[in-house]
């Protein structure tokens, strides 16, 4: 779970010409969170998941996981838009806790245009960060001339993000293997110290970090190595098929579906 | 080459890891640095990259003071290659070729050279079959190695290793010791913190040992194990080699020649020992 970006290298894709990648997941996401219906992105989401799952050889059960992470934000969310208090044009309703809870059908209609947006752009993104290195992404904001200290802070935050869970990880195999959740009560207690600790450690390991990039003269804008890569005529014309017909149907279906 | 006179180093907890060192090292010297644990070598090694800045005292890097600026920072890191003590702490990058790389991605310079010199440091390693796997799937010496890669390719003039023999099979060590002498009869500076006195003895033209902060001795190598006191208070040993001398009573021999190798001594107990 913490290595999301191994796979990032080692996918079956790999050899795909970043911007490629970069494109067709930009373009979906735009499409996707501009369109008004259910439909376009449910076919993103459709169509991504396949690319991933089919075409870069990631796992099925690592995809699932990766997607169940923001579905638990979700349902929260989704849930509250899709409930009133005491909605007038209501279908259903619960009594909870002394209130009525109402569904509506233009909240439920909200509600799932909210879930199934969310999805599909989450599955761009997830195509995205599981077939494209970091550093490519940076090598191709920097060709878009974004700011470099933007680009430091990505890179930063997103090192810092691995840092915090290898940290965590560590801390709990460490615990673990002293019998550190070996009952209710002691889990507990090794969990709220494994929250207290996990960020000091973090920060003094950024640190470090920090002066053995300084040691090899870093000095705020980072340069990566950038591997050679082919474009492919095939892919650019299907990239571009893909999201023409999208936004096409999206166009021609405003508020249709 | 570099000079720290009269320094002092606090962390920002008042532990002060530097105290009042003076240490003036020269160009082409071949130098082990030996202390217990908690002695300060480490951030010694800081001290003399820069990274960390001077409390008291001062830094001279070729005879200049060492201001802090960006420019005098930058012409000092780029002629120092610190080999981290940890290399998960050096280790930045997903792919062990953008690790090596990054130095000279920072340096800017020209793709084939940055390539031709990558691969060449994969060589001398013995790491080029592990080039395509992501860093942090790799066992703690092969991230060893390729945080040494990582320096190596910068090719500085003064090459600083914090204990690069520990979690090395031994093999590895001597491949490493070879190679650091290969740099060194190319006329680069080698600085090296150790644990292992027999690799101390048996490679360093001059030995400095430091305890809490201070260099209690700086010497050369048979001068640093005569003296029984500084070993003792530096929780070090004798080098095996030296030590069989020192029980045969051999060393007394070279009264005229300060300098003992270990060559010596092991020819010397050849001679007389063997039938
Ligand atoms: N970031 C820090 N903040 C506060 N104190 C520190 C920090 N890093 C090191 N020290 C302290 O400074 C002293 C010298 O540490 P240093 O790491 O230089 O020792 P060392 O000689 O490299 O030891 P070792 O052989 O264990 O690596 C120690 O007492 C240590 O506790
Ligand atoms: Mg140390």
């Amino acid at each position: 779970m913490i290595y999301i970006d191994k796979y990032a290298y080692f996918n079956r894709l790999k050899d795909v010409h970043p911007v490629e990648k970069f494109s067709l997941a930009i373009f979906t996401l735009f499409i996707t969170v501009a369109s008004n219906s259910i439909f376009i992105p449910a076919i993103s989401f459709a169509i991504m998941s396949l690319i991933i799952l089919l075409a870069a050889r990631i796992p099925l059960f690592f995809y699932a996981k990766l997607l169940l992470l923001p579905l638990f934000f979700l349902f929260a969310g989704v849930l509250s838009v899709a409930t009133n208090l005491n909605d007038q044009d209501m279908i259903c309703s619960v009594l909870f806790t002394g209130h009525r809870f109402c569904v509506s059908a233009s909240s439920l209609n909200e509600a799932v245009k909210i879930f199934t947006k969310s999805m599909g752009s989450i599955s761009c993104l997830y195509f995205l960060v599981l077939t494209v290195p970091v550093t490519e992404i940076i090598n191709i904001l920097k060709k878009f001339k974004t700011p470099i200290l933007f680009l430091e802070l990505l890179v930063i935050v997103y090192k810092f993000i691995f840092i915090i869970f290898e940290t965590m990880d560590r801390i709990y195999i460490s615990q673990k293997s002293r019998m550190g959740y070996e009952n209710y009560k002691l889990s507990y207690k090794s969990l709220s110290k494994l929250i207290s600790s996990v960020f000091i450690i973090s920060l003094k390991r950024y640190e470090d970090l920090y002066h053995a990039l300084e040691s090899r003269c870093f000095t705020g804008d980072f340069h990566f190595y950038q591997r050679k890569y082919n474009f492919s005529k095939i892919n650019i014309f299907v990239i571009f098929m893909f999201d023409g017909i999208l936004l096409a149907m999206s166009f021609f279906s405003r508020g249709q579906f | 080459m570099i000079e720290l006179a009269d320094v002092t180093f606090e962390y920002p907890d008042k532990t002060a890891a530097v105290k009042n060192l003076s240490l003036k090292i020269k160009a082409g010297e071949k130098i082990a640095i030996l202390g217990g644990n908690g002695a300060g070598k480490s951030s010694l090694f800081l001290l003399l990259n820069g990274i960390h800045k001077t409390g008291s005292g001062k830094l001279y890097f070729k005879g200049q003071e060492v201001k802090y600026s960006k420019k005098d920072l930058l012409n000092l890191r780029k002629s120092t290659g610190i080999v981290f003590q940890d290399p998960e702490t050096q280790i930045f990058s997903s792919s062990v070729y953008e690790e090596i790389s990054f130095g000279l991605e920072n340096l800017k310079y020209a793709e084939n050279e940055i390539k031709a010199r990558v691969d060449h440091a994969l060589q001398l390693l013995e790491i080029a079959d592990i080039k395509q796997k992501p860093t942090h799937l790799l066992s703690y010496g092969e991230k060893k190695k390729v945080s040494i890669a990582g320096i190596l390719v910068m090719d500085p003039e003064i090459l600083i290793l914090d204990e690069p023999d520990a979690c090395l099979d031994p093999v590895t060590v001597s491949n490493l010791i070879k190679l650091l002498d290969d740099l060194h009869q190319k006329g680069k500076t080698i600085l090296m913190s150790t644990q292992d006195v027999n690799l101390a003895y048996s490679w360093a033209e001059r030995i400095i040992v430091m305890k809490n902060g201070i260099i209690l001795k700086d010497g050369l190598p048979s001068e640093i194990f005569s003296n029984l006191k500084v070993i003792k208070e530096a929780s070090l040993e004798l080098p095996v080699v030296y030590e069989i001398a020192v029980k045969l009573n051999i060393q007394s021999k070279f009264k005229q020649k300060p300098n003992i190798k270990k060559d010596d001594l092991i020819k010397y107990i050849k001679k007389n020992i063997s039938p």
